[in-house]
């Protein structure tokens, strides 16, 4: 069952998703199998033996009428991305389309707060609202057959990074060595819907020593990337 | 104590009933296409329905057993399943000593598995043995099988017993039309399009796979927009993109999607998209909701007097 606040991307909406879902997990009726919270509504998975449609409707109807106003504050991070050229595959294309230099391009990236407002489509894939509207821009067509991970990408009002190499559509900025995903890892994802995020900029001589402490185990992106 | 494949087949997988819970962090379930098949099979050699057994699409496995006593046995679609090269009945037990070839060829079906008595000796993944080929995740070593493996046996010797048999396997119904709720996202269509979505046949084509199963048939017209902010997905979700041409999610689907979402197949007929061929057409057939929990009801009623049914061989 699908609980929709809004059809556009709207914070208003994102807020109340996330209230249900707290709500919901909170009320959790038997037989509620999973959630799934994403931008604008929330993916109820129940089992129809245990919790028949009309009496999980039911309850989210009233649990939805008196969502706590109280935003919901995540964890913070600060995730570094490197900029420079070779990663930057999309970088010069966006700053021409948005007559800005690419260091303006780059600079308003770095200054926006983003949060998580779902974590979805692959383990550990953020879609980070909260773009600069300056930076605003469609999907690319045709997408990229792969998109190495750790690729730092914007689209529409969004900016995400490639947990793992993939085919994305996303217009490239930089890319960043910090691990999202592990299974090993107590919360498996490092981030979670609500999570508050911001970058900063490196040069590759720290991609690449950071990008090593993160292979070998040396470095954890739960330590390194706390803000 | 192991399985030594010799030939993996087309795609061969480690699949449980799925992983459970961290769609929110973009991992889909994954977890049996037939899940009845699985459950049947496990049932048959008397162990909890959801361990993993070893899914196998179109094309089987060959393998050697690597233990002193194998008990087994292989349910789904029917296939030419030999031991030494005699031919194994499907939904009953087998044994195997060390050393036997077990093949299982060409499969008429969707898919088929193979459960071994006691499962397989491998760690779950976030809380399950299922196989997500895309990320790496579970199964055996996060992916398909390939000749050479090893697949870890959790017995070196089944435990002596007679073989079992089920008399009364649950009927496959492949001519009845998939039951669908319309929705979540139906109202974003026009009336012909569902329309033509419950009285059209569509054809299943060979872009079917355990992502998803691309239909094609007369295009589902959209009303307006032909894409929605992403929201979650969930298996059994037909979504159309702006071809008209309908994609219904499977298993290892992604978590959200972008194109809406115009219905949903049953619970209870889940399964049967696990079964689904190539060329083969399909029709659908809107239900209620209260009508979806009643055939669900009725099938787990179906699946405990098949399960109640099995015998022991002399």
């Amino acid at each position: 069952m699908l609980a929709e606040f809004s059809d556009r991307l709207d914070p208003r909406a994102v807020a109340d998703v996330r209230a249900l879902d707290v709500a919901l997990s909170a009320a959790a009726p038997d037989g509620l199998i999973e959630t799934m919270p994403s931008l604008r509504s929330l993916l109820v998975l129940h089992d129809p033996l245990r919790l028949s449609a009309r009496r999980l409707r039911a309850l989210l109807e009233s649990l939805a009428e008196n969502l706590a106003d109280t935003t919901i504050i995540g964890r913070q991070w600060l995730i570094p991305v490197c900029y420079e050229e070779e990663f930057a595959l999309d970088l010069a294309e966006v700053a021409a389309s948005k007559g800005m230099s690419m260091e303006e391009v780059v600079r308003r990236h770095i200054g926006a707060t983003y949060t998580a407002i779902a974590v979805g489509s692959f383990p550990g894939l953020p879609y980070l609202g909260g773009l600069d509207p300056a930076l605003v821009l469609p999907r690319r067509v045709p997408p990229r057959i792969l998109v190495p991970a750790g690729t730092v990408a914007i689209a529409l009002e969004m900016s995400n990074i490639y947990p793992q190499a993939t085919p994305g559509g996303w217009n490239i900025l930089g890319r960043s060595p910090v691990p999202l995903f592990n299974p090993g890892w107590e919360a498996p994802s490092l981030l979670s819907p609500g999570d508050i995020v911001r970058h900063r900029a490196m040069p590759r001589a720290e991609y690449d020593a950071l990008l090593a402490g993160f292979g070998d185990g040396t470095l954890l992106p739960h330590e390194v990337c706390r803000a | 104590m192991s399985l030594r494949i010799i030939d993996p087949g087309l795609f061969s997988t480690i699949q449980d009933l799925g992983r459970v819970g961290y769609q929110r962090i973009g991992v889909p379930p994954s977890g049996a296409l037939d899940t009845l098949s699985l459950r049947m099979g496990n049932a048959l050699l008397g162990q909890a329905q959801g361990m993993a057994g070893l899914e196998m699409c179109r094309v089987g496995v060959r393998l050697v057993v690597e233990c002193a006593r194998l008990r087994f046995c292989i349910t789904g679609a029917d296939g030419t399943a030999t031991l030494d090269g005699k031919p194994l009945a499907p939904w009953r037990s087998h044994t195997a000593r060390a050393g036997q070839e077990l093949h299982i060829g060409r499969i008429r079906g969707g898919a088929a598995y193979l459960c071994v008595q006691g499962g397989f000796a491998l760690a779950p993944v976030l809380g399950s043995l299922s196989t997500y080929t895309r990320a790496g995740l579970g199964g055996f070593e996060g992916r398909r099988l390939d000749g050479g493996d090893l697949l870890p046996l959790a017995l070196a010797e089944a435990p002596a017993g007679p073989e079992r048999l089920l008399p009364h396997p649950v009927p496959a119904e492949r001519s009845r039309p998939l039951r669908v709720l319309l929705g979540p996202h139906a109202e974003m269509f026009t009336e012909a399009a569902i329309r033509t979505l419950l009285s059209e046949a569509y054809q299943v084509t060979h872009n079917a796979d355990r992502l998803g199963i691309r239909l094609q048939g007369t295009p589902l017209e959209h009303a307006g927009a032909k894409e929605i902010v992403s929201d979650g997905n969930n298996t059994g979700c037909m979504q159309v993109p702006g071809d008209g041409q309908p994609i219904l999610l499977m298993p290892d689907r992604q978590t959200a999607g972008g194109y809406p979402k115009i219905a949903t197949v049953i619970t209870a007929d889940l399964h049967r998209l696990g079964q689904v061929l190539p060329g083969s057409q399909l029709r659908f057939e809107a239900v209620a909701p209260e009508q979806a929990e009643m055939v669900a009801w009725q099938l787990e009623r179906t699946i405990a007097a098949s399960i109640g049914s099995i015998q022991d061989l002399a």
